[in-house]
């Protein structure tokens, strides 16, 4: 087992103990597992060399997350405008915390919402509702205003209601 | 929390149940950025190689790093590697937008710009002063390697900051809306440009004979009877505008902007006091199409009123 200094993880530690989690960001932002690791894989090879720097465990975790946000929204962009290879059906079968068909039904609703929405506001959706994070922390993350990063979840969240109260007066 | 809300978070937390279908990331997979030995080498082999191109400065290889110590090829005029170079890249001009997170000045001759060619070159300019260089694309980073830029000085503020994008940029890439973004090694945004069309005749002394690029202007309109002594503006891409001094019933200078909604952060200097005006979101607004607009400013009490003129 690698080092830990100073009650600090050394960096080979901390992708030990951080990647799964890393990599389930990674696969919320970009869609498709073979991209999320390659995202992961990007960002921590790029903070390597900063790795001695980032002394503050408060700052290196948001500075990784900043990192692999932006090396998903590179891969993203590098795939071009063509759709996510969403990777739905894994999820599915998965358990949703709230039971009831109704949250079931809902929470496919917003997977697949998620899945259409423009990069940076998907970031945001997921950083918001996945990382549990603050406004000012995903604005951190994107590198935007507080003001765009709540913009972003707003507008999908109102995307969200509508949707609902859709399936709600059809059903 | 609301249905919307949590629908959203049991969503996304659904995959903290799924098995993770791919390898496990191992610190063996993260490659090892080589040492300061290496990468003095890889200055070195790129010094060399760029001294032979007349004219062209040398910046360091600062590429990934390889799991294979190997020192790969200097940057060269016409690299194999514009081969990989994305399609949307080459054949246009793009005008700057923006640098350093300064909206650039609208004036068409004032504009710095850039055009990348197939054979791995670039020319840009502003356009006074012309800079041509080489770029490099690898592993979907893109490096520029600027030769030297005159420095006649039709705009010097303008001038350092496209230089300093120049030098800086590690990384491009097109947004939604179809900017094209240059970042530098930390991923922080440098510049942005917007498409101004395919460019006339790819020569050696490229003088673009093009129109200042569609982009949203936006002025202040003093519209009250008291004297602004100062007034910024923040737009939603964090833009900071500095609009200065505007008498009663005036009007500032056109500024151009990337983004911009019927209203946004406004901070008004007057009678020795500071009014703000900060808005909570721009939910439920639409982004103003490109064109001309005022922001007209009233001070009613001790609070700035707002009201949007398309011109």
């Amino acid at each position: 087992m690698a080092a830990v200094a100073n009650g600090e993880p050394n960096f080979e530690e901390f992708i030990r103990i951080r990647s799964d989690r890393l990599l389930r960001l990674a696969f919320l932002v970009t869609g498709n597992w073979d991209d999320a690791r390659d995202a992961v894989q990007d960002a921590l090879e790029g903070v390597l060399p900063r790795w001695g720097r980032l002394s503050d465990s408060d700052n290196r975790d948001a500075y990784v997350r900043r990192c692999v946000v932006n090396a998903c929204l590179a891969i993203i962009r590098k795939r071009g405008r063509s759709r996510p290879t969403a990777e739905p059906q894994l999820l599915p079968q998965a358990k949703v915390q709230a039971d009831p068909a109704w949250a079931i039904a809902n929470a496919d609703e917003a997977w697949r919402l998620c899945t259409s929405l423009p990069a940076q506001q998907r970031a945001a959706v997921v950083l918001r509702f996945y990382q549990d994070l603050s406004f000012a922390e995903i604005a951190a993350a994107l590198g935007c205003p507080e003001a765009t990063a709540r913009s972003h979840v707003h507008r999908a969240l109102a995307v969200m209601r509508t949707r609902l109260e859709e399936g709600q007066s059809n059903g | 929390m609301d249905d919307a809300e949590r629908a959203f978070r049991d969503a996304l937390h659904r995959v903290d149940s799924v098995k993770i279908p791919v390898p496990a990331l191992e610190p063996a997979d993260v490659r090892r950025t080589p040492g300061l030995g290496i990468m003095l080498g890889r200055w070195l082999a790129a010094a060399a190689a760029l001294a032979m191109v007349a004219g062209l400065a040398v910046w360091a290889l600062a590429g990934r790093g390889q799991s294979v110590v190997a020192v790969p090829a200097a940057p060269s005029a016409t690299p194999s590697a514009a081969a990989s170079v994305p399609g949307w890249l080459l054949g246009t001009t793009w005008m700057a937008v923006q640098l350093g997170g300064k909206p650039t000045q609208a004036a068409p001759d004032k504009v710095p710009f850039l055009e990348f060619r197939a054979d791995g070159t670039f020319y840009g300019g502003d356009p006074c002063n012309n800079v041509v260089g080489t770029y490099q694309v690898a592993d979907g980073h893109l490096q520029l390697f600027p030769g030297a830029m005159s420095e006649i000085g039709c705009n010097t503020g303008q001038q350092q900051e496209f230089r300093t994008v120049l030098d800086g940029t590690r990384r491009v890439s097109i947004d939604d809306r179809g900017f094209l973004e240059l970042f530098d090694q930390s991923g922080d945004l440098l510049g942005i440009f917007q498409n101004s069309g395919a460019y006339a005749t790819p020569g050696p002394s490229p003088t673009p004979a093009i129109g200042p690029a569609p982009v949203i202007r936006i002025r202040i309109r003093n519209a009250s009877s008291v004297d602004f002594t100062d007034v910024y503006a923040v737009f939603p891409t964090g833009t900071k505008v500095h609009y200065g001094p505007i008498p009663a019933g005036g009007t500032s200078k056109y500024e151009s902007v990337l983004e911009a909604y019927s209203y946004t952060s406004l901070t008004v200097k007057a009678g020795g006091r500071t009014y703000r005006y900060q808005p909570v979101d721009y939910v439920g607004e639409s982004l103003l199409p490109n064109g001309q607009y005022s922001y007209a400013l009233n001070l009613a009490g001790s609070r700035i009123d707002l009201t949007l003129e398309h011109d």
